[in-house]
């Protein structure tokens, strides 16, 4: 033979022990090189067949490779046939981890959406919210005026700046009146940004002023419904608030601005400024976004801007008292709804463990019967590593199984949770579970499945032959009991936590539905106008149209009364302006007074049953030709007129009125800001005097508020066919949108809390049970000895009850440290509320007695005679 | 995957070029059982992938097709790796011994 052919013989024979899948092309490399490598060194016949030796090796790598996934796949089919086997237990576990991994998906992917991925903006970490403050009075945000745009220019670490005012418009035209949400920005804005249109341009410099023509950027949602999507859209004109302005451009789809709740902002408009109002430093209505120069911290930027503040305090008497803060914007937009997304984090995160645990007692129970298994296998030659990679298979199929019926669950469940949270969230995306929170429940199912195969190989129990033989057993038995009961007693302390948090948010949401907002939600319709167009250019006009729509809405059956106002409370808007009040002298070292401002037509206090606490309330004698009235609340009369009558003083404002009015009454507060928030000084100007442009119409009914919207809208259009109205809702309903972030943390902390306690009382349930049946042979002989059936009972529901007890000691601890999550969520409720923190303990060792008194019943129902003869 | 100084030397083999099995024993002077394994190794980590020459090519040559490898981008960052780690190796480290 050849050296050739001994070199192929030598290879056909090692091809025999690679895998069947790769032996041709194996066989046909190894042919090919030996073939070339002959023919290129002719003569080296020894050296053919030393590199054929190689072939065996390389055949046994191959070998020891398809080995390996071999004995993966024979794993992945025992652990399925264990599975199927076992199928309430396997159903238990996958349930019971489900749960846990389910509700941890859909928090992760509100998380992700909302406090993890950055605004849509250009390096967004370098935008910050510039505002200014007012710290003698403790106001921490104000917007600031427009002279403050030039003010501000030129600031080294902010190089970039520009100035918006957010607002709502209508967009008239084809009969079919609309509300849109939107500003009016500065060409600035963009850039400053790092955004553009998708289509067309952005804004000019000179759009900023009020002398040229009106351009308008539409949002991609409002381009879309309105226009067809229509791309010729660009150089067209539409009609905004009356007035025709040339579309420019389009904004791509979800694009919105800073802060905003809305998934999109629908028009962006310039600024359009008069040179007057751009010299305005009193009326503090525009929102300042920066962006820092780079490698500028924040803290650098905020000393240049804090300085420039100091400097414009002492200046300008206008500015006097008036702090800055920067704010970044990542931060402002998610800071009030954070604290609840973290609370629920954490709550899903302790219910995860408690399900974690609860079936690591099941896991733990089965192990135990599964110990003779277990032995067998390793007599007959299985290393332990190979237990070892046989149990974390398992384990991991479980929980794997487990997170795919969790991600439908989270599926399920998300929906309710963003209705839960309410507007207060802002995503410019649909909140799904999408491939990261996919990721996320595997990388949580590889953790608990690695935990499951370590308890599985590691509890199996010591040598082979004892387990065989079965003489280790009571020692093994016992060591399962007290590891499932330390596991049950973990449980305890969780749900306990739970308990705690859920129990002192409920408190705190129940006495903040029991505050008085200061009016009567009851029975009373509220909804939004706004006047556009030309025809409203005269404050006559304007006043004239609240007179006839009063009228009107009166006229309408099961209408008690009806008001406006320039802002509801709770409405989220508050119009400050700075007053000067005759007599009260002002320095140059005091901060001006600001105080929020209401325009209100007579009846707007019988509306909303706002009680007159002193003087008289607005007639419909109050008009713009009779002499300036005002009322104010119970707040200012306390801050600024204690100790006289504010009767008969006289108020001027810096805002559209500056003559000086009257004060002719005082009424009670009203909650404007939330319900959590005390109530602030307040002045009420007659409609009639100063007609607002924009407004809430109130109507008190005799019946079901909601029934009259549709007669309303109806009035609304008889008086002018071309006014949106807008945010329709009864007084009530706005009331518990209020109270929908504190209610969604209240209602994810309790049913977490239930589930959590829920599974930990079967947890009980389930290890005493388990430890009757290992220690009836130790209750037998005990009885036989003499001890009473009630001594049994007792000793085992005293021993679960000390037990839970432990676990809530540890539980009350960890919520009292860790009530500094919620206390800025609690409402006049202390995080260490001993009512809430006794009623929890109370009832979970309630609760653990009931859970552990079947099983010791089965204990001592038992014929001691029986029990020992069974083992 | 660890990384030794076969897996290492074939990798640059493949990198420099060499594309084929026994054109990687010549270069680096390993034997077939010890270069066979460590393609295999590569193979399985995803830092080399393998394919067939084409039939045409072969027959051109009148030779039987080879199988041939490469490098993957992995591969590649594996290798720099690789030589980053023998080039910054502490010399110090590497002294002899002195005789106690």
């Amino acid at each position: 033979m050849t050296a050739l052919g001994w070199a192929r013989s030598i290879v056909r024979f090692a091809s025999r022990i690679v895998p069947r899948r790769l032996r041709s092309d194996w066989l046909r490399e190894w042919d090919a090189e030996l073939l070339h490598y002959t023919f290129d060194h002719e003569g080296e016949r020894r050296g053919v067949v030393a590199r054929s030796a190689g072939a065996v090796v390389d055949a046994a790598v191959l070998r020891t490779y398809a080995m390996q996934l071999d004995l993966l796949g024979n794993d992945i089919r025992y652990a399925w046939r264990n599975m199927i086997r076992r199928p309430a237990f396997t159903l238990l576990v996958v349930l019971t981890l489900a749960l846990g991994i389910g509700v941890n998906s859909a928090v992760f992917a509100l998380l992700d959406r909302v406090l993890l991925q950055p605004p849509p903006y250009r390096d967004s970490e370098r935008l910050v919210f510039m505002w200014q403050t007012l710290p003698r009075l403790n106001v921490p945000e104000v917007e600031a005026t427009a002279f403050d745009y030039d003010a501000w220019q030129r600031l080294q670490t902010i190089p970039e700046i520009a100035m918006l005012r957010y607002g709502s418009f209508s967009v008239t035209g084809n009969n079919d009146p609309e509300r849109v949400k939107g500003a009016r920005v500065t060409a600035s804005l963009m850039p400053v940004l790092g955004i553009a249109p998708a289509i067309g341009r952005a804004f000019t410099p000179s759009e900023d002023g009020d002398d040229v023509p009106r351009v308008v950027i539409l949002g991609d949602g409002l381009w879309r419904r309105r226009f067809g999507g229509d791309p010729s859209i660009i150089g067209r004109s539409i009609d905004i608030e009356g007035a025709p302005w040339t579309v420019v451009g389009v904004m791509p789809r979800g694009m919105r601005l800073p802060d905003t709740t809305s998934a999109e902002s629908e028009l962006w408009l310039p600024i359009r400024l008069s040179a007057a109002e751009r010299i305005n430093d009193q009326r503090h209505d525009f929102t300042f976004i920066g962006r820092l120069a780079p490698s500028v911290s924040l803290p650098q930027a905020a000393a240049e801007f804090e300085a420039r503040a100091t400097r414009l305090a002492a200046e300008r008497p206008s500015h006097a008292g008036i702090g800055a803060r920067l704010v970044p914007v990542a931060e402002q937009s998610v800071r009030e709804v954070r604290p609840a997304l973290l609370v629920a984090a954490v709550s899903v995160g302790l219910l995860l463990l408690v399900a974690t645990a609860n079936a690591s007692t099941l896991l733990i129970a089965r192990t135990s019967t599964r110990r003779s298994e277990f032995a067998v296998r390793s007599a007959l030659g299985a290393s332990r590593t190979r237990l070892l990679s046989q149990a974390l298979v398992e384990g991991v199929m479980l929980a794997l199984l487990g997170a795919l019926v969790g991600l439908a669950l989270g599926g399920w469940t998300l929906r309710p949770l963003i209705a839960l949270f309410g507007p207060s969230l802002q995503t410019s995306a649909p909140v799904e579970i999408d491939s990261r929170t996919a990721l996320f429940s595997a990388v949580l199912a590889l953790a608990i499945g690695t935990w499951f195969g370590l308890i599985a190989a590691f509890r199996s129990g010591p040598a082979p032959g004892g387990a065989l033989a079965g003489i280790t057993r009571s020692t093994a038995s016992r060591t399962a009991v007290r590891a499932r009961h330390a596991l049950v007693t973990c449980q305890v302390a969780l749900a306990v936590v739970l308990l705690s948090a859920g129990g002192l948010m409920l408190s705190s949401v129940v006495k903040l539905a029991r505050v008085s907002p200061g009016f009567d939600p009851d029975h009373a319709l509220t909804f939004r106008l706004a006047l556009s167009g030309g025809r409203y250019d005269s404050p006559n006009a304007r006043a004239g149209f609240a007179a006839d729509l009063v009228a009107r809405l009166g006229t309408l059956p099961g209408v008690e009364s009806v008001g406006m106002v320039s802002a509801l409370p709770l409405g989220g808007s508050r119009n400050a302006d700075g007053i000067a009040i005759e007599g009260r002298p002002t320095s140059a070292s005091e901060p001006p007074i600001v105080i929020d401002q209401r325009y209100v037509t007579p009846d707007y206090f019988r509306a909303m049953r706002i009680p007159l606490v002193q003087g008289r309330s607005f007639t419909s004698a109050d008009t713009a030709q009779t002499e300036p009235v005002v009322l104010i609340n119970r707040a200012m009369a306390r801050r600024y007129f204690s100790g006289s009558s504010a009767i008969g003083r006289h108020l001027k404002s810096t805002g559209p009125s500056t003559r000086w009015a009257r004060i002719v009454g005082v009424v009670d507060d009203v909650r404007h800001i939330s319900l959590s928030r005390d109530p602030v000084p307040e002045m009420y100007h007659p409609f009639a005097q100063i007609p607002a442009d924009a407004f809430s119409v109130v109507i008190r009914t005799r019946g079901e508020p909601a029934a009259l919207a549709p007669a309303a809208r109806a009035a609304v259009i008889a008086t002018d066919p071309n006014l949106p109205t807008y945010e329709v809702q009864t007084m009530s309903e706005r009331i518990a949108g209020s109270l929908a972030q504190a209610r969604g943390t209240m209602l994810v902390l309790l049913v977490t809390a239930l589930l959590a306690t829920s599974l930990a009382a079967v947890a009980i349930y389930g290890s005493i049970w388990y430890a009757v049946v290992q220690q009836q042979k130790e209750i037998g002989i005990r009885m036989a000895l003499g001890a009473s059936r009630a001594s049994v009972f007792r000793g085992i529901v005293g021993g679960a009850v000390v037990r839970a007890a432990v676990g809530a000691a540890a539980g009350t601890t960890i919520a009292l440290l860790g009530g500094r999550l919620l206390r800025t969520m609690l409402f006049d409720t202390r995080t260490s509320d001993p009512l809430t923190h006794l009623a929890v303990v109370t009832g979970v060792l309630a609760l653990t007695a009931v859970a552990s008194m079947a099983p010791a019943r089965r204990a001592i129902s038992v014929d001691p005679m029986t029990a020992l003869r069974n083992e | 995957m660890r990384s030794t100084l076969a897996t290492t030397l074939v990798m640059q083999a493949i990198g420099a070029g060499h594309r084929h099995g026994f054109e990687i024993v010549d270069v680096t002077g390993y034997p077939t059982g010890t270069v066979y394994p460590a393609l295999r190794r590569l193979e399985r980590a995803g830092f080399v992938r393998s394919h067939w020459e084409s039939d045409e090519a072969a027959a051109r040559e009148a030779r039987p097709a080879r199988r041939y490898y490469e490098l993957t981008a992995s591969g590649e960052k594996a290798l720099e790796a690789a030589l980053d780690a023998v080039r910054t190796m502490d010399a110090t480290r590497l002294r002899p011994k002195r005789a106690r």
